[in-house]
Parts: C-alpha cells; structure tokens; sequence
C-alpha cells in the first residue's frame, strides 16, 4: 500500500517549509533547460513571471494562507489566454498574438498560489491526437522520445510526466486531455461539460469542449479542480455548482461501488492494452466491488458520429482568424484574397482539411443530410450511456486502443489517427466525466485506463483512481 | 457517393481558404474516405428526437449590461495593420 503520493509529498514539503517555492522553481527550472530541447513540452518559458508568482506564494505561505497551490509549478496549454503573455495554439497563425485578457481557470490558479512556468506545446488549435501538427514542431513521448506524447494536450502530457512541471492545464474537445495522459503515463481528468469555465480558451468545438488538469495523481487533480471548478457569469454555460473534490478523495467503497463493463468497449484494442483493463477491472472486484455487464450497441458509432459535430463546429470557430482583426496576415488585393491568402498561409494541413470538412458538412444543401443526423446520432449514444450508467456507478474500459507510436508513422492517414480518438469520444459527446489513469505499462510504455462515470461524478470517479494508487498496483509485461 | 475537384474548389472558396495544387490532389482522396466513413452513422436506427442536454442552465437568461473592458489599447495593439486607433482593412467593394 503506497502511504502518500507524489503531489500530496510536495504540497506537505512546501507547507511546512522544508522546501521553499523558490527552490521549488530553481529545481523545476534547472530541468526544463536539460530536458525540453528533447521534448519541447514548451512553446514559452515565463521564467521572469514564475519568480514574480513565487515570491507572492513564498510571502502567503508566511502568511499562513498559501492555499491550495503553495508554489506548485503549472504549465498551461497554449490555447489558454495568459494577459500580456504570447498565445499560439501551436499556430503560425497566432505566433505573435498576445492576448489582452486572462482566461477565468488560469485565473483561478494565480488566485491560489499556482505558479505558472509557461504555455505548453500542443496540436495546432488542439486538432490532432499525436502532438505531431504543432507549428512549433513535435513535442515528443517523455517516456520514449521515439514516440508520440499524444494529442493534443501533447507537452502538458510530457511535462508532467518528465517533471518540469507539477500540474498542467490543458483541454478536452475528444480525447485532448486523456489521450497524452495516457501516453505519457500520467493523471488526466476531463470534467463534466460545464463544470470548468472555457472563458479565455480558444474553441476548437464549443459544445464539446472542456478544460480540465493533468497530474501524477489523484491528489493533484483534486487540488487541480478545487481551484479551477465553478460558475462563471464570463461563460454562460457553467454550473452553479462545486464539487467535493478534497473532501471525498479518501471516501472510495469498494463494497458499495458497481461497475459497468462490456467486451464490446475492448473490440479491436491491443493484447497489452486489454490485458491491462482486465487487470484493472479484477483489482476492483477482488476488493468487493460488482462488475455489472451493461450495454452500448451503438458504440461504435461515436467516432463517426464525433467527427459529424465537431467539424462544423470547428469550421465555424474558425471564422474568426481572417488575418484583419489578430494574427496573421497576408495582404490580397481584395479583401476575399487578404482573407483567404492569410487563412492559406496561417494554417497547417490539418485545420485546413478540417475547416473544409466542417463547410462542407453545414452548407445548406448539406446540413439536413450530415449535421441533422449527427445530432440525431449524439441524442442516441448519450441516452444508451446514460441507460449504462443506471446500473453501474461509472464505466471502466481503455483510454487509447493502441500503445504510444512512432513519431510520423500516422501523420499522413488521417483515419488512422482519428481512430485513436474511439474510446475518448464518448465522454464528449455525452457530456460526461472520464479520468485517464496508468493502468499497466508494457515494457517501457504507459498504458491508460479509462473511468467514465455520470454527470457531476467528477470526485467520485478521481476517488476510484485514488484507491487504486493506493492499493492497486498497474499491470506490467 | 465523393465529391469532385469543382465541388472541393467551391466549399474551399466558401470556406475562404486558398488552397494549393497540391494541397488540392492531397484532399480530394482523404475528403471522400473521411466522408464514406461518416456515412456510417445513416444505418443507426435513428429515431427522430434529438435530445441533447448539454448544460443545466440552457434557459437561464442574464441581463445585457455593458462592462467596460480594462485595456481596450492592448486589443488596439494586436491589429495586423493599423491607422491611429482603427484597424485597416482592403477595399471590400
């Protein structure tokens, strides 16, 4: 059984002064500078500020109110509005935008005492599942830099797991939080839709997506979400709600827990990748928890049905980069080629293919015909999972089919790599809280596990992933 | 079922994006083999209802009030091309 956990150590070492946040970040600091020109977790290191944000933290801690942070180091993902800070999105289109306001979560981590180091590297406009389409060039695997981090929350995946940073914030459209969480070997949460303001996020597909934490654990997550979680009159969407985060951590029953489990949610995953999900599973039930067989018949219908909503969505989010108002610019002689040249220019491959798709999919004499129907489609996948989950308390199945690949192996087959996003889908496009934790490790690669659980059972869903660290022990082979 | 070059050309021009000819032949294979994958969701068994609930408030309204924005210069200093305070723009006509 394991006593404590990395996050809840370090935040016990700061409190009580054994380490100060200033020898905190020097140390953080001296990994970034010989670690990241391998990973390139970040597009910009904001040194000068993290000392600023640590004197203040150091100064609280004093104070006696260096709560919840206490000079913990963040990194935040660069589609996140940082005042007076460059914001890309991984995107030449926005390679010198800084934004004139600060996104609420970043906010509300600077209000409790986080410490922010810099903005992390990520799939251009958190379009792709490898971490591969950053202007920025790749961030590669911090367990094997061959390999992908996953996307697209790529260096927030790889920073936490290489310990440049203690927490990172990143954000879920469909699968960008679980996906390099998974990779990487890391914690990652994708909250209930609403619960966590997306004020100051650039949206890739506004009914889909979710800003959430990554961590080493359970314990920072909680703390992640404590700070980040809440209403926000900026986003009218948000809950007038708080979830006990902290106050459950340690309240898991195994004996009063089902869960919900079908073969049909391991159809074409990896023999490692299975093996580590049934290891999982039986952990639970050893420990008294019933496993009930649910029923999703149409599950294989997300991805596709994913894909429907997001690219119009995308497409529309899009409209506003022209090249007139932020970002770049190329100068047409007409104000269609001004546009539609700084658009050509701005963008990569991918954000092209899918601003088309998405046109395509919501222009006039189309819409009925694809985006009708994908509505129609989401209502059913959402009401076959909310149908599993009256009779088990949250679903446990794989994160990503596959095991971390190799950088370029997929790059050039979109259908292959959106297939990696099949097992993250869902809880997008149902709303729904799921919380990527390592469940085996083949060899030298993490291998996630997947908890999906009803709406606004974020905190119990991080408390099933707490007792497993505590008295679990991932599969290995 | 796919679509052509002319009809690819003419979502792109509606998309405003200019694209390449080589971006253009790269396209065209991947835009019916995305397509004929998303055609999948047609044999569900869909029923009529959209239901999506997405968020608890859907109906909650708020009043419409101005909030003066703290640093209107920093968004003034963001425009591509400039004159004075206004951003500056091609002929649209």
């Amino acid at each position: 059984m394991v006593e404590t956990t990395y996050t809840e150590e370090l935040i016990h070492r700061l409190k009580t002064g054994e380490i100060s946040p200033e020898e905190h970040l020097e140390e953080k600091l001296d990994t970034i500078r010989s670690r990241d020109s391998e990973l390139n977790a970040f597009i910009t290191v904001t040194e000068e500020l993290a000392r600023k944000l640590t004197q203040k933290a150091a100064e609280a801690i004093k104070e006696g109110h260096g709560e919840l942070f206490y000079g913990l180091i963040w990194g935040i993902k660069d589609n996140f509005a940082l005042k007076g800070v460059r914001m890309t999105c991984g995107s030449k289109m926005l390679e010198h935008y800084v934004p004139p306001y600060t996104a609420t979560p970043v906010e509300r981590i600077l209000e409790n005492n986080g410490v922010i180091v810099g903005k992390l590297n990520m799939d251009e406009f958190a379009c792709g599942s490898s971490g591969e389409t950053s202007y920025f060039g790749p961030t590669r695997n911090a367990r094997d830099p061959e390999r992908v981090p996953g996307g697209s929350s790529s260096g927030a995946g790889a920073a936490v797991a290489a310990e440049l940073v203690d927490l990172a914030l990143g954000s879920d459209t469909g699968g960008s939080i679980r996906n390099p969480a998974s990779f990487n070997g890391v914690v990652g949460l994708k909250p209930t839709y609403s619960l966590v303001s997306r004020y100051g996020l650039a949206d890739l597909a506004m009914s889909l997506d979710v800003p959430g934490p990554l961590a080493q654990d359970a314990f920072g997550i909680a703390l992640a979400m404590e700070a980040i979680q809440g209403y926000d009159s900026r986003d009218r969407v948000t809950a007038h709600r708080r979830l006990p985060f902290l106050d459950s951590l340690d309240s898991f029953d195994p004996d009063r827990t089902r869960i919900g489990f079908t073969e049909a949610l391991l159809d074409g995953v990896e023999p490692a990748v299975r093996k580590a999900t049934l290891h999982v599973l039986k952990f639970f039930e050893s420990k008294g928890t019933e496993i009930v067989e649910v029923e999703l018949p149409d599950i294989w219908a997300a991805f596709p049905t994913y894909y429907l909503v997001m690219y119009p969505e995308f497409a529309s989010a899009m409209q506003k980069f022209d090249g007139l108002k932020y970002g770049h610019r190329v100068d047409g002689q007409t104000l269609y080629d001004t546009v539609a040249r700084s658009r050509a220019e701005g963008f990569g491959k991918e954000i092209k293919r899918r601003i088309i798709m998405g046109t395509y999919i919501s222009m006039a004499e189309h819409a009925g015909k694809w985006y009708t129907l994908a509505l129609k489609a989401r209502s059913m996948i959402q009401r076959s999972f909310q149908r599993a989950l009256e009779r088990a308390d949250f679903l446990l199945f794989p994160t990503v089919p596959v095991l971390p690949f190799k950088l370029g192996e997929r790059i050039n087959d979109p259908v292959q790599m959106y297939m990696a996003d099949a097992l993250t889908v869902p809880a997008n496009l149902t709303g729904m809280p799921a919380i990527s934790f390592p469940g085996g490790w083949k060899d030298h690669l993490p291998i996630g596990v997947q908890l999906l659980g009803n709406h606004f059972q974020d905190h119990f869903i991080v408390s099933a992933v707490r007792f497993f660290e505590k008295e679990g022990r991932p599969w290995s082979e | 079922m796919g679509i052509t070059r002319e009809e690819l050309l003419h979502v792109a021009k509606i998309a405003r994006i200019e694209l390449s000819e080589q971006e253009i032949e790269e396209l065209l294979p991947q835009f019916n083999e995305i397509l004929s994958l998303l055609e999948r969701v047609k044999s569900l068994p869909l029923s009529d209802e959209t239901t999506i609930k997405t968020t608890e408030n859907m109906d909650e309204f708020r009043e419409d009030r101005v909030a003066p924005f703290e640093d209107p210069d920093a968004i003034v200093e963001q425009f591509p091309r400039r004159e004075g305070r206004l951003a500056k723009v091609p002929r649209n006509l």
